[in-house]
This record gives structure tokens, C-alpha cells and sequence, in this order.
């Protein structure tokens, strides 16, 4: 069952320009400069019920301009779109009721309030009966480990317990599309893996279809089953991400530093990026060698004082993508 | 009909769960409340001195019908209302910059209707604190204001209507923060169009008489003047007629919104993360 379908999706704004200075802005007010700026052109894509899609892009490509028409916050300027059976823009109430958002940069909780004052106003928002409301927000808390913060103000939480509190609360309704938008920007890895299983355990138990921008390769890996992937407002590729882990996630970006000045050395699969005193930075193969053997050899040559394995990022997915296609 | 009454109370329900959580909210900041209110005890000192001598040189117990302890009730009242208005302006112009408004239109409530919750929230705590400190002062120095039940009643029935084209008002004011980058300059002509043709400052009958028959048909005067008004004079049996007009305007200030709201919500651009 599709349960978005866009069709040669646009979206254009107007950007005023204005020359600097103060002479700029008198001319600006006089006669203002007015250019359009198209931030998605016509896109087309579909997804089904229980995918697990990330919809990936450098800054300024338009993935958050589509999830906002997606969810009917933003109009789009021409193009058909239909989520869950609905017209976004027209429906905006009653598709509000049958998807959940997480918005990695902006809140939904109430920073001087504790976590279970937003439950409770969010069962008032979606129209919730009291005891559905109670028996789902204690599954949640028990299966989010909030229990010991509920009732303590979100403004003495840590990021990693907020995040939490976000996740659960867009739960909170049953929504049967999760939008996530950067869901685990500025998390450390150990918070990014609770999250990533939780979007895992509810895609699976209840079949939430699961539409994701990230920054971060690893949600991408983890969590989804295939890819889109649009700059500067079109789609580039629209793959499996084990294929796109294939062509393009298949290096690893390893910083290390050593207790002693390495010699030159050849290791299979590894490319020596930047070499200064003791630091080193690697470009790993994984398609033909592994992150923990490559330190295991350096290991028995050097001892490792600090060691940080970075996914390449989003530009250079990008990049290389453009490359592969002679762009 | 059974199942659309419940439907409605549901629908109201998170209505009252936003004021609720307004209210609640805004508990934590009652200090600066209060360090307001310090304010508002500074300018009707200052009201107090400088018609205390407006008085004293005419020689007159009565201005434009109004005794001295009138007026410093008065304007107790007007000066409470417009420091307890909220800034709705500066909070919608805020969400559009910083794309908040995204988690706002995101949920199965009406925008407008949800600011409304929270306008109101905010605006009970500022009267309720601004009327009691204001009001003890005018009390120690003037005594207890002469409201019987009929004054009090009326007041009470033209305050949420006033609050209504205010907050309609304004709300227009905001919305356009959908298409201008900048909009409080359109916000500052409105509050000062307030102070002076809608009775802030001063009643409207001390005015010139021709400035006295515009202001009664703008609309200024239903936010400010006429709660204030019902509540320190008795107005005979033309009240009601006011207060209909009141209702007029209301209803007016609310289809203004809600086109600019529809006109808006399309136009809306937000852009990036």
C-alpha cells in the first residue's frame, strides 16, 4: 500500500537581494529586488507502508522543505502529493492525527514543565480516551527508560534523555508515518544506538513507516531499507541502501593517534589521507578489509593513544555519487 | 447530535489542555511578572501626582464626569489590561525566523486557536497580579473604588470580548510576519493608537468632541475604554447597546484574521532545517 506519493513536486520562494550598505537598502526599498528560488523541482517519489526510508541531501538540498509539504506545513508550488490518502496542504488537521514528527533541532516538550506534562497535553491534542492514553504512555515509558526523569523539568534533562522524551511523545498517538528529521543530531553514540532501536523495534511491531533525514550515515545504515537521495532540489538516486552502502558507504574515515611516529607502512584496503607527527587519518575499505584489522596491525607496530572512525559525510556521498555518474 | 456534542467537547478539550499547561508554565516566571508589575505601581504614582494637580488647579470635583478616585481607578484598570497583554507580535514574528512554527502547524489543532489558549493563560496571571498590586496602591491612597455588582457584572462581560478583538487584532498584526521579514512597526502604530484613541491614557469624553465621536467609531475604544469604563461608571440603560457593537467588533476582528490567516498559511516560507 503507497502511503506517500509525490508527483513532480515543486517548490519555489521568493528571496529578496539587496546590495550592502545603506545606499543597498535604499534601493532595496525602492524598488526591491525580488528573485525566485526553486528549493525542490519536481521530484517524484513513492513510498510504501513499513519502509524505512532515509531521504538524504547536502544542506540547502530541499529535504526539509519536502518534509514540511509532506506534512502540510508548507504549499507546494506545483505537483501532486498525496500522504496516507490525503492532500497535505488541504488536510493539514486530520493528517496531523495519523503521523508523528521528530524534529532534531526544534522541541516539542516544555522546557520549565517535566516530560509528563507534554504526555498529558499530547493526549489532549490527538484526542486520546484517558485509559488508551494511560496504557500506551507506560508501554512507552517502560520501553524508553524514562521512568526515573518523568516528573523532573526538561530543562534539567541531558540531550540523550530528551531526545527520549521526543521519540515517545511522537509515538504517543500511534502515528502510522514517523517523519524524522535529524533525529540524532548532537547525540553520543551510545544515546544515537537507544534511538536507532527504538525507530527499529516500533518499525517492526507496529509496521510505522518510517521517513528520515540525517546527516549521519549510520542512521542510514542501521535504520533504513533504501535511500533517496536529492540535491539542489531533484532526486539523484533512489536505491537500496545496501546498494548505496556498496557503491558509496564503503569507506570509513579512521583518526588516530599513536604513541610513537609511524614509518611508512602499507596496509590492504587503507589509503594514508593526512600523516603529521604521531596523527594519523586513514580512508578504510570496508568492502575489502575491516576497521579492527586494520588497528590490530597498527597496534602490534604502534601503541594507539586515541582512535576516532568517522562515515563519510553527506557531501562526500554526494561527490562521489556525482563522480560515479561522470557529473 | 449526541455524538457531535462529544466530538465538540473533545475538540475543547485540548483547547483547555493548552491553557492548562500555559498557565502552569508561566508559574516559572511569576518573578518577572511581578518585577513588571513594579512598573505599572511607578506610572500610576505618576498618574496619581500629575492628576492630583490636573484637579487641584481646575478646581473641579469632576473632569468629563469622572471624580479623582474615578480616574485613578480608571486608569488602574486600562494601564492593568495593556502591561497583562502578552507579546503575541514578537512570539509569531520569532516562530516564523526560527521555523518553530513547524512544531505549531505540525499538530491536529487550529494555529490561531492554540495561540489563543496560550494568549489567554498568559493574560489571566498578568491581570489577575497587575489588578491586585495596582489596585492596592490606588486603594491606599484613594480607597475602596465604587463598583456595585451591576458595574463589576458589566465589566466582567465586556473584558472577554475586548480581549478577543485585541488578541484578533494583533494576531492580523503577527500573521503578516508570513510575508514582511520585520513587522513590529506595524504593532507599535496599533498600541499607540491604543493609548490614545482607545482610552489608555485618558477617558475618551476629555477629549475634543469631534475626537471623542471618531474614536467611539474605531475600534480602538471597545479593547481598552469600554471595559475600563463599565467598570468605574454606571452607564445607565444603553450598556447593552455597547456591548453589542462591542460583539460587532469581535466578530469583525475575527473574519479579518481568519482571511489573513488563509491568505498567510499559503504563502508561509520556511526555509532550511
Amino acid at each position: 500500500m503507497t502511503v506517500i506519493r509525490a508527483e513532480n513536486l515543486t517548490k519555489t520562494f521568493r528571496v529578496k537581494r539587496k546590495a550592502p550598505g545603506f545606499w543597498g537598502s535604499l534601493q532595496s526599498l525602492a524598488k526591491p529586488d525580488v528573485v525566485e528560488k526553486e528549493a525542490v523541482r519536481g521530484i517524484s517519489f513513492r513510498v510504501e507502508k513499513g519502509e524505512t526510508v532515509a531521504f538524504l541531501g547536502p544542506n540547502g538540498a530541499g529535504k526539509s522543505t519536502t518534509i514540511k509539504m509532506l506534512t502540510g506545513i508548507l504549499h507546494p508550488t506545483s505537483g501532486r502529493l498525496e500522504v496516507l490518502g490525503m492532500v497535505p496542504q488541504r488536510e493539514r488537521v486530520r493528517l496531523a492525527f495519523r503521523i508523528g514528527t521528530v524534529f532534531g533541532q526544534k522541541s516539542q516538550l516544555w522546557y520549565h514543565l517535566p516530560p509528563a506534562d507534554t504526555f498529558a497535553l499530547m493526549a489532549d491534542i490527538y484526542e486520546l480516551p484517558a485509559k488508551p492514553f494511560r496504557v500506551r504512555r507506560d508501554e512507552l515509558v517502560e520501553l524508553f527508560g524514562l521512568g526515573p526523569y518523568l516528573h523532573t523539568p526538561v530543562r534539567k534533562l541531558s540531550l540523550g534523555e530528551r531526545m527520549r522524551c521526543e521519540m515517545a511523545v511522537a509515538l504517543l498517538h500511534r502515528p502510522e508515518i514517523l517523519f524524522l528529521d535529524e533525529p540524532t543530531i548532537g547525540m553520543d553514540v551510545v544515546v544515537k544506538q537507544k534511538i536507532r532501536e527504538m525507530i527499529r523495534l516500533f518499525n517492526r511491531k507496529e509496521g510505522v513507516t518510517v521517513f528520515l533525514t540525517s546527516h549521519d550515515a549510520g542512521d542510514v545504515e542501521e535504520l533504513c531499507d533504501r535511500a533517496i537521495i536529492i540535491n539542489h532540489g531533484e532526486v539523484v538516486m533512489d536505491v537500496p541502501v545496501h546498494q548505496l552502502k556498496r557503491d558509496v558507504l564503503k569507506y570509513k574515515i579512521v583518526h588516530l593517534k599513536l604513541g610513537a611516529e609511524p614509518d611508512d607502512f602499507t596496509l590492504p584496503g587503507t589509503e594514508v589521507l593526512k600523516r603529521k607527527g604521531t596523527g594519523l587519518k586513514l580512508k578504510v575499505d570496508i568492502l575489502r578489509t575491516t576497521v579492527e584489522a586494520v588497528i590490530g596491525r597498527l597496534l602490534e607496530r604502534y601503541p594507539i593513544l586515541d582512535i576516532n572512525v568517522e562515515d563519510p559525510s553527506m557531501e562526500d556521498v554526494i561527490t562521489t555519487l556525482y563522480e560515479a555518474k561522470g557529473g | 447530535m449526541q455524538w457531535e456534542i462529544r466530538a465538540f467537547l473533545r475538540k475543547g478539550r485540548k483547547y483547555v489542555g493548552l491553557f492548562r499547561i500555559h498557565l502552569k508554565n508561566h508559574f516559572a516566571y511569576v518573578h518577572d511578572f511581578l518585577i513588571r508589575t513594579l512598573f505599572l505601581i511607578v506610572v500610576l504614582f505618576i498618574f496619581t501626582q500629575l492628576w492630583g494637580v490636573t484637579y487641584e488647579v481646575t478646581g473641579r470635583d469632576r473632569i468629563a464626569g469622572f471624580s479623582l478616585p474615578m480616574m485613578m481607578w480608571y486608569l488602574t484598570v486600562t494601564e492593568s489590561m495593556m502591561m497583562a497583554y502578552p507579546p503575541l507580535v514578537e512570539r509569531v514574528e520569532q516562530e516564523v525566523k526560527s521555523g518553530q512554527v513547524a512544531v505549531t502547524l505540525i499538530r491536529p489543532f487550529s494555529y490561531v486557536g492554540a495561540h489563543f489558549s496560550a494568549y489567554l493563560a498568559e493574560f489571566i496571571l498578568r491581570l489577575s497580579i497587575n489588578l491586585a498590586i495596582g489596585g492596592a496602591l490606588v486603594f491606599l491612597l484613594f480607597g475602596p473604588p465604587e463598583v456595585g455588582p451591576g458595574q463589576a457584572g458589566r465589566f466582567l462581560l465586556f473584558l472577554p470580548v475586548s480581549l478577543v478583538i485585541h488578541f484578533s487584532f494583533t494576531m492580523c498584526i503577527a500573521l503578516l510576519a508570513f510575508w514582511f521579514e520585520e513587522v513590529q512597526g506595524f504593532h507599535l502604530i496599533y498600541t499607540r493608537l491604543l493609548m490614545t484613541l482607545g482610552g489608555m491614557m485618558l477617558p475618551l469624553e476629555i477629549f475634543p468632541e469631534s475626537v471623542e465621536r471618531l474614536a467611539h467609531v474605531l475600534p480602538f475604544q471597545a479593547v481598552i475604554y469600554l471595559p475600563a469604563k463599565m467598570m468605574v461608571t454606571e452607564p445607565g440603560g444603553l450598556w447593552w447597546s455597547l456591548w453589542l457593537k462591542q460583539i460587532g467588533w469581535a466578530l469583525f476582528s475575527l473574519a479579518l484574521m481568519g482571511a489573513i490567516y488563509r491568505r498567510g498559511v499559503r504563502n508561509l516560507d520556511l526555509n532550511g532545517g
